[in-house]
């Protein structure tokens, strides 16, 4: 039986604290055949440094980016056009791998050669790699109707190549929402499935990230949805909107609540 | 000579709800007031004009920024009270009058608000105002804008306060509304006296987005002018969802 490449785009973004043991990750799959697309979005940390040694170490990891910082989609774009594998996947860079990872998501979509996307379940961990629990977006069962109001396929994410390119890729110009933006497209051309399995530490962050920011996801969010239902010819009969829960919070200084 | 109370009038287009709120406002009870009216463009002037026929009342002043022009308004008012009625919405018979009442019963207090209710196109009551039933204290108003929109200002207490800030210029009446928490009582008036349009071309609906973005700025500043950062850390917290529904032939919404 051939073993298909699978390309891993990594974007990388001053995270040198996690970076190594996202990098490990990938060393430690059982299945060797893989890429290491390593995208440095211009980073000022040492995460250049720590990518240069991994990519001494192992011809497997391929370093590219300019030294630019253009944000995540753009990243990830110009990140997989370098892809060579026959699939696609991404590892955040502050996130992590099970060592199964890579095999058991290739023997599901092998099995069940009419998915063009296969997604998992996954766990979450702090900054200090302690498991919180379970993830819970992988719990809403998948249609490609509910992902217009719910992103339940979250890491980890493998795509055949084919299917990636059919719908354009991740779309540069997405802010935010790229993953989102890029899932609702696949589930208009392609058969989705859902492997049952824990292969993905997805890091959840002491520091909040801004308001701005989460405002932004919000709203990105909602305009890919849009879009989709555009797409798919449901507006005229469809609305879409936005429901929401916004709270001012105080926080004890010197508190450890963590907060996505 | 001046009315007791000045009413305030914010008129963006479309301007077909003016009708409605004209003669909300010409039913009130209480008849001791006078009405600026503030179209946030040229091209309403004309139709605005019109619907206020010959009642010197009203007045009108046009300026090309609804919110500064707000703020300007509000400086000039030599009234004892006044309030913002959006042109979009509509006064109950009695809203001056109790507010009013409640004023004159405390005469520390800085303003009164009352309830309100939500209310469609076609002036259908939607249900009520998602936050005015929550009870009013000034650390509350930290995280919760319950005083609104409905608003009786005293407006020696508006000035003390600083009145209208165009810092936050999405948030321009939930900023108010801290400041005013900070140097004077606020009084609760439990009762609905307004109805509040929901209707897809108001600023509101355009500008969410800002409008959360602001309503959280004003709060932190609100955090920073109490001293609460000393001991505090502020965050936003968005829970958020798409929802789906099928239009009706009719246009409107299920369970609407």
């Amino acid at each position: 039986m051939d073993q298909p490449l699978i390309s891993i785009a990594i974007p990388i973004y001053n995270t040198e604290r996690f970076l190594p043991a996202a990098l490990d990750s990938l060393l430690a799959q059982d299945y060797p055949h893989w890429e290491g697309l390593l995208w440095d979005d211009g980073s000022q940390d040492a995460c250049p440094a720590i990518t240069a040694t991994y990519a001494a170490r192992d011809a497997r990891f391929r370093r590219l980016g300019d030294g630019c910082n253009r944000g995540n989609p753009p990243a990830l774009s110009m990140a997989l056009q370098h892809a060579q594998g026959e699939y696609v996947g991404v590892l955040d860079s502050d996130d992590m791998l099970e060592p199964h990872a890579l095999s058991a998501m290739l023997q599901f979509m092998r099995r069940q050669p009419q998915l063009g996307m296969a997604y998992s379940q996954y766990l979450e961990i702090n900054d200090d790699g302690m498991v919180l629990g379970e993830g819970q977006r992988f719990r809403t069962p998948y249609s490609a109707q509910r992902m217009l109001v719910e992103f339940m396929t979250h890491h980890f994410r493998l795509i055949r190549m084919d299917a990636y390119r059919r719908v354009g890729g991740y779309d540069a110009a997405v802010d935010e929402s790229a993953d989102y933006d890029l899932c609702l497209k696949l589930s208009e051309s392609c058969e989705i499935g859902h492997l049952p399995q824990l292969l993905y530490r997805y890091r959840i962050h002491r520091t909040s990230i801004s308001a701005s920011q989460r405002l932004r996801q919000v709203r990105t969010s909602f305009a890919a949805a849009e879009r989709a239902l555009q797409r798919r010819g449901m507006a005229g009969n469809h609305l879409l909107s936005l429901g929401m829960r916004v709270r001012h919070e105080l926080r004890p200084k010197h508190g450890t609540e963590p907060s996505a | 000579m001046t009315a007791r109370i000045t009413v305030l009038m914010p008129l963006h287009a479309p301007a077909h709800f003016l009708p409605a709120a004209l003669n909300s406002l010409r039913a009130q009870t209480l008849t001791d007031w006078q009405a600026v009216l503030l179209p946030d463009n040229a091209d309403l002037q004309a139709q605005v004009q019109s619907l206020m026929g010959d009642d010197p009342r009203l007045q009108m002043t046009l300026h090309s920024a609804c919110d500064s022009i707000l703020s300007q308004a509000a400086s000039r008012v030599d009234s004892e009270f006044f309030c913002v009625f959006d042109a979009a919405d509509l006064l109950a018979g009695n809203a001056l009058a109790a507010l009013c009442a409640a004023l004159e019963a405390h005469t520390d207090a800085g303003m009164a608000y009352s309830r309100h209710q939500l209310i469609d196109a076609q002036g259908r009551v939607l249900g009520p105002g998602p936050l005015c039933e929550l009870p009013y204290s000034c650390e509350a108003l930290l995280f919760d804008f319950m005083t609104g929109p409905l608003r009786l200002l005293r407006t020696s207490a508006y000035h003390a306060a600083g009145g209208y800030q165009t810092t936050f210029p999405d948030a321009l009446d939930y900023d108010l509304c801290l400041r005013l928490s900070e140097t004077a009582p606020i009084l609760p008036v439990p009762q609905p006296l307004y109805g509040r349009r929901i209707y897809p071309q108001a600023p509101e609906v355009a500008r969410w987005a800002e409008g959360i973005q602001a309503r959280y700025d004003a709060f932190v500043a609100a955090v920073q002018r109490r001293g609460l950062d000393a001991d505090y850390d502020t965050a936003l917290k968005i829970d958020s969802w798409h929802i789906l529904q099928p239009r009706l032939p009719f246009g409107g919404i299920p369970g609407i």
